[in-house]
């Protein structure tokens, strides 16, 4: 069977409908090959329109890169990972790692 | 993976092998560019996220048409294959070819009867750089690029040449797996564009089982790899990438020779890889080598000392592809083998009785290295397509399970053994699948074992064990079975426990030994997979025509004391690394589309990295994510798995870390088999902290190495960061920062890379 007739046939069958006609490639950002500097922006994204929101929240609270890490950055790490399979198990929402999401750090939690 | 039960109806196994033969059609035609992933997204077959879509008829994942429940994987054939029913076939051991110094060069000579241009500092690319239109440095299968994958120039020259200059030397062939390859007698063979392994020689075929080099301290290793894969990438019977880098994990190496710098080469090419069986802290402890523990074996009873710390002695390893985001399908495809170093502690002869030798068990026949009662076993789990060929689901992100249990690429084999001690190295070279191992006696109990070392590293004591702790991707635990407590005749079995989740994402639940005794219908690699036969006699694997009897003694031990603790220390910086699943990642260039280096057309890169509370990214050779600014600096290492659904074996390339706890400051429990031991690979849960504290340092040597998960597929979706080491002796070029280098077919150019601020604490501390 030709690769064409089968893949017309899966889109007849098909339970799920089709996605969008013409979605580009995935979008990505802080890349080159070159010497460009990346010091700032969100660079995980599953479109275009997450991207740009993303990245605007993130611009707004982005905070200096810290080259080494503290107890503190450590302890809120191990919350916001166990805030995302908490939201995870409870709603069926895939986790996002990439962006953040709402999420108050408390140091004193032990 | 969701395997269909064994009780599956007829309509239902039709059914998975319809939706895995679209899945198949459709990945050919990609293949030959008969469409592209455009024509993908317009018939609504790709998500907008580059995933397969759950249809019905396509995706394991769709629900089936006849019940409310995955359509799921059809089962591999067995051809009527049954378990135990074949021999453990033995590693092939790789002769060691002499290599002399020329004095006048100081290249590395190989005999003049193999025909083989000498081994160099500089690479044979530096030549075809400096004279392109020589036709002797140019590829002579496509007559474009050099000869030589090893990038131009001093920054890719052997590192510490003449120091480390080698004394042997090995030649291999990457390429077509040889005629009538197969993992069990009853199976078809192989087609030779289905395994691509490794063969003895220029233009070897491939071979199974895989290779096995032994190398000691002291006795540096040229390792020439040809590439003989199809020009045609499209030759590869659906899966698999004919551009290969070879990493020799966990060797202190040169990043030159460590095969993860985006080094990879082309068919037709070859890549001289220096191991250079350095010690690590060669450069800062026991540097006059005065300690005879630091040393390797002679070969006449004698030991050769060697500079550096004898805690940090390395012995079961192995080395496989690392073809940044094609590793999955080509370790997969065979490119792999096992290397073991031999040092004077761990020498692998069980007679020699000189204060430094431990004696493990091993055998004494050999001066060194001995594999009667040292026994390597390879974990790995594959899948058939109805005409039992290898078969590799190219469109899967989360992780790919086998449903075929092979040991050194046998269907569950059968070992005979005698009643006395064994050393079993075990390595899980799988993709995706974890295992954990108990060994069930005649009456289905529990038999006890110790464990002796934990990613080629020795426990500072032996630990005592009824079951091995859950075994991660590229993990390797060194155990010691005791038979003597069976008779003649009794059969003991190997048995994996260990559920995995149908996705492959990581593990699931342990079963009990009696359940997993009994079999899983839905996943048939838990259960026995290997048997052990108590028989009164076998004849030596290491001189082939000597017979060991049960009634010889056993002049093996295992002491109480193997090494010394490696002090924890203050350290001079911390580091966070978290590993999670984001969004398409970045790892295209969003001006071109491209990849560094190039990717699939349809891949996507779910799997991210943070460090240090920063933003998440996905892997790109010209970006350097972590760097270590000087050698010798104590650090420690906090890795974290960012969210709860998946599992990561986090695999640190170079170095070993001494594990230090498990959970914010050691709340979470950590195995005996972990704590205090160094290690290369550590896995992340899902429950607890989910984080692991590490401390490490780097020395000796320095360059362009990876961080990354082992779980393959995560890995080349792309779960994978660069870590620049400035760590090379004062005044070389692996004192600064690595120029990326990108190899084409054409010859490699370079590019300069960028550098996330949060990884760089150059100018803070």
């Amino acid at each position: 069977m030709k690769p064409q007739r089968t893949l017309q046939k899966l889109l007849i069958a098909g339970t799920v409908a089709a996605a969008a006609a013409a979605i580009d490639g995935p979008s990505a950002s802080a890349q080159t090959t070159s010497t460009t500097s990346t010091t700032s922006t969100t660079s995980t994204a599953t479109s275009t329109s997450t991207a740009t929101s993303t990245s605007a929240a993130t611009a707004l609270k982005k905070k200096p890169p810290r080259p080494a890490a503290t107890p503190d950055m450590i302890a809120e790490a191990i919350q916001r990972s166990k805030a995302r399979t908490q939201k995870f198990q409870a709603l069926g929402i895939p986790e996002q790692f990439g962006s953040e999401e709402p999420f108050t750090f408390n140091p004193a939690a032990k | 993976m969701h395997f269909l039960s064994s009780k599956a109806s007829r309509i239902r196994q039709r059914e998975a092998q319809n939706a895995r033969d679209n899945r198949l059609e459709i990945r050919t035609a990609l293949n030959r560019g008969q469409i592209t992933r455009r024509d993908l997204y317009k018939w609504g077959l790709f998500t907008t996220t580059g995933f397969l879509a759950w249809k019905n008829g396509l995706s394991p994942y769709a629900r089936s048409a006849f019940a409310a429940i995955p359509t799921g994987t059809p089962r591999s054939p067995l051809f009527g294959a049954q378990k135990f029913t074949q021999p453990l076939p033995r590693l092939a051991v790789q002769t060691p070819i002499p290599l002399t110094r020329d004095p006048a060069t100081g290249n590395a000579l190989f005999p003049a009867t193999l025909g083989e241009r000498p081994a160099k500092r500089l690479s044979y690319h530096t030549d075809f750089t400096n004279n392109p239109a020589d036709p002797q440095f140019r590829n002579p299968l496509t007559n474009r690029g050099p000869i030589e994958g090893r990038p131009p120039g001093e920054v890719f020259a052997h590192q510490r040449w003449d120091e480390f200059f080698p004394k042997v030397g090995y030649v291999s062939s990457w390429g077509q797996v040889a005629p009538n390859t197969r993992f069990h007698p009853n199976f078809p063979a192989q087609n030779p564009n289905t395994v691509w392994t490794w063969g003895t020689g220029r233009s070897a075929r491939g071979t199974l089982p895989p290779m096995l080099i032994k190398g000691r301290y002291g006795e540096p290793i040229l390792f020439r790899a040809y590439n003989n894969t199809p020009v045609n990438a499209a030759e590869n019977n659906g899966f698999g990438h004919n551009e290969t880098q070879l990493h020799f994990h966990n060797a202190h190496n040169g990043a030159e020779s460590d095969g993860a710098a985006n080094t990879h080469h082309f068919p037709g090419t070859f890549y001289d890889y220096r191991w250079s069986t350095t010690l690590a802290r060669r450069d800062k402890i026991n540097t006059g080598a005065t300690d005879r523990r630091a040393s390797g074996p002679d070969g006449n009873g004698g030991l050769v000392n060697v500079a550096g710390d004898f805690r940090e002695i390395q012995g079961t390893m192995w080395a496989h592809d690392h073809r940044f985001f094609f590793t999955a399908e080509n370790v997969y495809k065979g490119n792999l083998m096992k290397i073991n170093y031999y040092s004077g502690p761990d020498r692998a002869n069980e007679g020699l009785n000189d204060g430094v030798n431990l004696r493990l068990p091993s055998g004494s026949l050999l001066d060194w290295g001995n594999n009667d009662f040292d026994v390597d076993l390879m974990l790995y789990d594959c899948a058939f397509d109805r005409t039992g060929q290898l078969f590799f689901d190219i469109f899967t992100t989360d992780g790919f399970l086998g449903d075929v249990p092979l040991v050194n690429f046998a269907y569950a084999p059968f070992m005979e053994v005698l009643p006395r001690k064994y050393r079993f190295r075990i390595l899980a070279s799988t993709i995706s699948r974890w295992w954990q191992l108990t060994l069930a006696g005649p009456n289905g109990a529990a038999v006890p074992f110790q464990f002796i070392a934990n990613d080629g590293n020795l426990v500072v004591n032996p630990i005592p064990l009824t079951s091995l702790p859950q075994q991660g991707n590229a993990e390797r635990y060194d155990i010691v079975v005791d038979f003597s407590r069976f008779r003649i005749g009794d059969r003991i079995k190997l048995v994996n426990r260990q559920k995995m989740r149908d996705d492959g994402r990581g593990p699931d639940q342990a079963l009990t030994l009696a359940q997993a005794l009994a079999g899983d219908p839905n996943d048939p690699a838990i259960g026995p997979i290997m048997e052990f036969r108590v028989v009164d006699q076998v004849e030596s694997v290491d001189v082939p025509g000597v017979i060991h009897r049960a009634t010889d003694p056993d002049p093996s031990v295992v002491p109480a004391v193997l090494t010394q603790q490696i002090p924890v220390v203050a350290p001079v910086r911390q580091r966070l690394f978290e590993f999670g699943r984001s969004g398409g990642g970045d790892s295209r260039n969003p001006q071109t589309g491209e990849c560094t280096p190039s990717c699939s057309e349809f891949a996507t890169f779910p799997w991210s990295i943070k460090v240090n509370g920063d933003d998440a990214h996905t892997f790109n050779a010209n970006r350097i994510s972590a760097l270590v600014p000087r050698p010798g600096e104590i650090e420690y290492w906090t890795i974290v798995n960012g969210g709860g659904g998946w599992d990561h074996p986090i695999h640190l390339h170079f170095e070993e870390g001494v594990t230090l706890f498990r959970g914010r400051d050691g709340r979470d429990p950590i195995p005996v088999t972990e704590r205090l031991v160094r290690k290369d690979v550590w896995k992340l849960g899902t429950t607890g902290d989910r984080s692991v504290t590490f401390q490490v340092q780097f020395g000796e040597y320095g360059g362009s190495y990876v961080q990354h998960c082992h779980n393959n597929i995560h890995e080349d979706f792309a779960m994978l960061m660069r870590l620049q080491l400035l760590t090379g002796v004062a005044g070389s070029p692996q004192t600064a920062v690595t120029p990326t280098p990108n190899p084409t077919p054409d010859g490699v150019f370079f590019t300069t890379p960028e550098i996330l601020p949060e990884g760089d604490p150059r100018g803070t501390t």
